[in-house]
């Protein structure tokens, strides 16, 4: 614990990225690691699981701490599919409720979504992003069913006969490399597409935002998706510059904090509890960077 | 010695697609944490191929490349490069621990599972001159482990420089997940 946090302390700015698989999987760690970090006025990111949010107070600790956003597996809507995939942790779990809690705590989420498990058909897709766009999840990270070598999954695929390659370059969940149960091919790829082109289409964008209560959440959420997947030159631009950590800045500021008294709940802009917002200085700093 | 370690792009970060932000967010970390056990006096460089020129026309004495599934044809490529000039090459990752015997074709040596203590053994022997051809991870803990080694890493080139981990593995077993794979036969989630 206190080499976490010393490795902590010893990185610059105030944004964090925890890589772990489960920041939330071992209770007591986790609660001593967001108390450690409580007086360091971080803002962080991490991912956990349905149940873990649902538990206990960690989550609260965590965004006290500055958790901002959360990468989270729903993985899916069916319930058999995620029993056929032993992710018991998902199973009767309302993600309803999953997403309110961490939406109160003004905490970001980042769904991760899976297709083409045995029991999706065609009409997985618009299913899961009507759903994700409708709760106000901020971004959706989606992903084709892919049994990887050494996976249980595979190990069953490879039984069935149903593995279409083992061309190990084509198992990047964008294509598919084995054949679905319920729908073809085809179908899996194009609906796989499809769903992405429909939860960041300006549409949902907006209509994603819109799920918050709060003004600052409803920009935040616009802020964060749009930057996202909307702006793609600046991106490249900041990368051919060299100076992609330039942009981290606008992360931090995008990922400050949305809950608590403010004076002005209505403004993007407000200075609240010390979390400093970009100053118009850092604002110009970056645009030199970038232009 | 001169230690060279190396994350080959994934395919997909050339495909049209190819969002390059996506894979400009966070450096190679287990690179940086395995590079923190070398002894003073040892010399090391990271290139992660997504965000730097990876040039092979050097001369390392150590060459270790982390494979995934979708940069394994990449780094056995560049492996067997560097072995036709006499350079050591270690390979170790995902992709490795579910399919040792492909990844030991290009290789000199390979590493399962997560590699905190097998690593160190490995460097034991080399200055021993009793290097294996397998080392598989067999004690594993995360506590006081040496700090890992960020002035190795370019931050300027990544969206996330502060990246940071400060656990293995995970409680759970999903089925499509390597992690089961990865830390097969000993604990699979455990706390600095």
């Amino acid at each position: 614990m206190d080499d976490a946090l010393a490795e902590i302390d010893r990185l610059p700015g105030r944004h964090l990225y925890f890589l772990d698989d489960h920041l939330l999987g071992h209770k007591r760690f986790a609660s001593d690691l967001f108390n450690g970090m409580k007086a360091m006025g971080r803002v962080f990111q991490g991912a956990a699981t349905v149940d873990s949010i649902l538990d206990g107070d960690l989550i609260e600790k965590a965004a006290d701490a500055g958790l901002r956003s959360i990468f989270v597996g729903f993985e899916s809507l069916d319930t058999a599919n995620l029993k056929q995939s032993n992710k018991n942790q998902n199973l009767g779990r309302d993600y309803n409720r999953v997403i309110e809690r961490l939406h109160d705590l003004g905490i970001m989420i980042n769904g991760s979504f899976v297709f083409g498990l045995d029991g999706d058909d065609a009409s997985v897709f618009s299913r899961t992003v009507d759903w994700a766009v409708e709760q106000g999840i901020t971004t959706s990270t989606y992903h084709i069913a892919t049994p990887y070598p050494g996976t249980l999954f595979y190990e069953k695929m490879k039984k069935g006969g149903r593995l279409l390659t083992d061309d190990w370059d084509r198992y990047d969940t964008r294509q598919v490399v084995f054949e679905p149960q319920c729908m073809s091919i085809d179908e899996l790829k194009n609906g796989y597409d499809q769903a992405y082109r429909d939860f960041y289409s300006w549409r949902n964008v907006f209509h994603g935002s819109l799920a918050h209560g709060t003004r600052k959440h409803q920009l935040k959420h616009f802020f964060y998706t749009s930057g996202w997947k909307k702006f793609e030159p600046l991106w490249n631009l900041a990368i051919q510059m060299r100076q992609l950590n330039g942009m981290t800045h606008l992360l931090e500021s995008v990922l400050s904090k949305v809950t608590g008294n403010f004076k002005n709940a209505a403004a993007f802009n407000t200075h609240t509890e010390g979390t400093p917002e970009m100053s118009p200085d850092q604002l110009s700093d970056i645009n030199s960077q970038i232009t | 010695m001169k230690f060279k370690f190396i994350l080959p792009s994934l395919l997909e970060a050339e495909s049209p697609l190819w969002r390059p932000i996506k894979y400009s967010l966070f450096p190679p970390l287990g690179l940086a944490t395995l590079a923190a056990y070398l002894p003073d006096g040892d010399e090391a460089v990271i290139v992660d191929q997504h965000v730097q020129k990876l040039d092979l026309d050097d001369d390392p004495d150590v060459v270790a490349i982390q494979v995934y599934i979708t940069n394994a044809k990449r780094a056995y490529a560049i492996a067997d490069q560097y072995r036709q000039r006499g350079v050591k090459v270690l390979l170790g990752g995902l992709h490795v621990t579910a399919l040792p015997e492909e990844a030991a074709k290009h290789a000199d040596v390979i590493f399962t599972g997560p590699a905190e203590e097998s690593f160190p053994r490995f460097l034991e022997d080399l200055r021993q001159g009793r290097m294996q051809r397998v080392y598989a991870s067999q004690t594993r803990s995360i506590q006081k482990i040496p700090p890992i080694r960020r002035e190795l890493i370019q931050r300027r080139l990544y969206l996330v420089p502060n990246s940071i981990v400060v656990s293995r593995g995970c409680p759970h077993h999903c089925e499509f997940c390597y992690k089961d794979a990865f830390f097969k036969n000993g604990r699979s989630f455990y706390t600095q």
